[in-house]
């Protein structure tokens, strides 16, 4: 246990270093959401928000931040089987989760720093309790990291090649906003529809922060439970088929 | 390393692609691996190592090491980056400084990466690149080591690098693939093994290729041209 905790801290410097050595994009990638947040909803600036308000207004977006963020490391780690590096690089290490759980920690990293900065400014903007919003939004990445990493672990499993790779990452992310946004507004129902947290990570990511401001457990456990649950066992299925080689050659 | 009626058949393929292999690596020496493009040395390779399920027996089944045919690029970090990577998941060291180097790698190995250490690795040429991960992954103890073509593309000074840091750990068993002769003449001691039409077609002792490896188109333009 204490090579492998060597190996994942090694790795996620390795990963921080190679994050910190392109400062721009670095910028950009922390940056980039609260450019976002103000295009969309500059509309609602500097009117007071309820927590509930905020939770259908800010919170997909804050969902959207969180599903790619991990989306990315998925496709992080495919592209580097398709450099051939895991092929290499799997006979360093003690199993090849090193690579993922090191990943998820350099991601995990900059969206505490993310959700952070957007947490403060719709404190501001909102009119909201900056720390009550911050810490909330912290406990929700806690929360559904786990899950939001199981559905996205199938990429891992599947046979994408170098170039498809950005297709299929950016069809999922369509295919999960759009439907979502489509789900929400042709039916209204509400968060913590079990099957709708399954289905969709945005759905979870609203759940759980409704959980956080309205401490309703009852309506809260069956939807997250059923939803880590499933993932769990989708993701663990997918970890065990985990492809090592590069598509390409095959 | 025995092995012995291995089969494979890629994903998707109706036919095996190797069926009835058999062959034996020397153990504690360098066993060549030579072929045509596409007679499945790096399949080969990825059998032996476990990367792709084969039937047929493998003993006996030790640690192993790989590296590639191409080098994954490496992002813009520094050589000892690179270093504190590949050595320190390997020895579970978390830092590691020239003089950890000093004390864990050989000589050779030292003299290449010492007045590199702090450059950063995009800035290096593609053959010292490569190099730098070859004698790095070369410090990690392992029973079988496989480099797939790790000449290509380099000068024939750090190949005698490469070679020096080889002969340094005799007590691991070798498999190189290769497609040039002198690699092979480079070592005194050592097996060839000729992958052609998805058999072990011959194997031969170093001083046996010198003399007698003619019979095929093949093996006449590996050995002169």
């Amino acid at each position: 246990m204490r090579k492998y905790i060597v190996q994942v801290c090694l790795y996620t410097r390795y990963f921080w270093q190679v994050a910190l050595d392109n400062l721009g994009m670095l910028l950009y990638t922390v940056v980039l959401p609260l450019v976002f947040l103000v295009l969309n909803l500059k509309s609602a600036f500097f009117k007071p928000l309820s927590m509930q308000q905020f939770i259908g207004t800010v919170m997909p977006f804050i969902a959207w931040i969180i599903f790619s963020n991990v989306l990315m490391v998925i496709a992080d780690v495919a592209m580097l089987r398709e450099q051939g590096y895991l092929k290499q690089y799997v006979s360093l290490v003690v199993n090849p989760s090193v690579f993922l759980v090191s990943k998820m920690l350099v991601s995990g990293g900059l969206l505490v720093v993310i959700l952070g900065l957007v947490g403060a400014v719709s404190g501001i903007v909102f009119h909201l309790p900056i720390f009550g919003i911050v810490w909330r939004l912290w406990a929700v990445l806690l929360l559904v990291a786990l899950p939001v990493l199981g559905y996205c672990l199938p990429i891992l499993s599947l046979p994408i090649r170098y170039k498809s790779l950005n297709a299929v990452v950016n069809t999922l992310m369509i295919v999960v906003m759009i439907g979502s946004a489509a789900i929400e507004n042709s039916t209204h129902l509400a968060v913590t529809t079990v099957w709708l947290n399954m289905l969709s990570p945005i759905y979870l990511v609203m759940n759980t922060f409704n959980l956080l401001t309205t401490a309703q457990w009852g309506a809260f456990w069956p939807a997250y439970v059923a939803t880590l649950v499933v993932m769990g066992l989708i993701g663990t299925y997918s970890y065990r088929h985990l492809r090592l080689l590069p598509t390409e050659g095959l | 390393m025995q092995i012995r009626q291995l089969k494979y058949t890629f994903p998707k393929a109706q036919q095996p692609f190797f069926d009835g292999l058999n062959f034996d690596l020397v153990a504690h020496q360098v066993n060549f691996l030579i072929g045509q493009n596409g007679a499945g040395k790096t399949t080969l390779a990825d059998i032996l190592l476990g990367l792709r399920p084969a039937q047929g027996e493998i003993t006996p089944q030790g640690s192993s090491i790989y590296l590639n045919q191409k080098l994954p690029m490496l992002a813009a970090t520094r050589v000892c980056d690179v270093a504190q990577l590949v050595l320190g998941v390997a020895t579970g060291q978390l830092r590691l400084s020239l003089t950890d180097l000093a004390e864990r790698a050989d000589a050779p190995t030292v003299a290449f990466l010492t007045p590199l250490w702090h450059r950063h690795y995009g800035d290096l040429s593609g053959g010292e690149r490569k190099l730098v991960q070859l004698l790095l992954f070369l410090q990690v103890d392992r029973d079988l080591v496989v480099l797939d073509e790790p000449t290509a593309f380099v000068d024939r000074q750090h190949v005698a690098t490469l070679f020096t840091v080889i002969r340094e750990h005799p007590q691991r068993t070798y498999l190189l693939i290769t497609h040039d002769v002198r690699d092979v003449t480079a070592f005194k001691q050592c097996q060839v093994l000729w992958l052609a039409d998805r058999q072990i077609k011959a194997t031969w002792t170093a001083e046996q290729f010198a003399d007698h490896a003619n019979d095929s188109e093949f093996l006449q333009a590996f050995k002169t041209i």
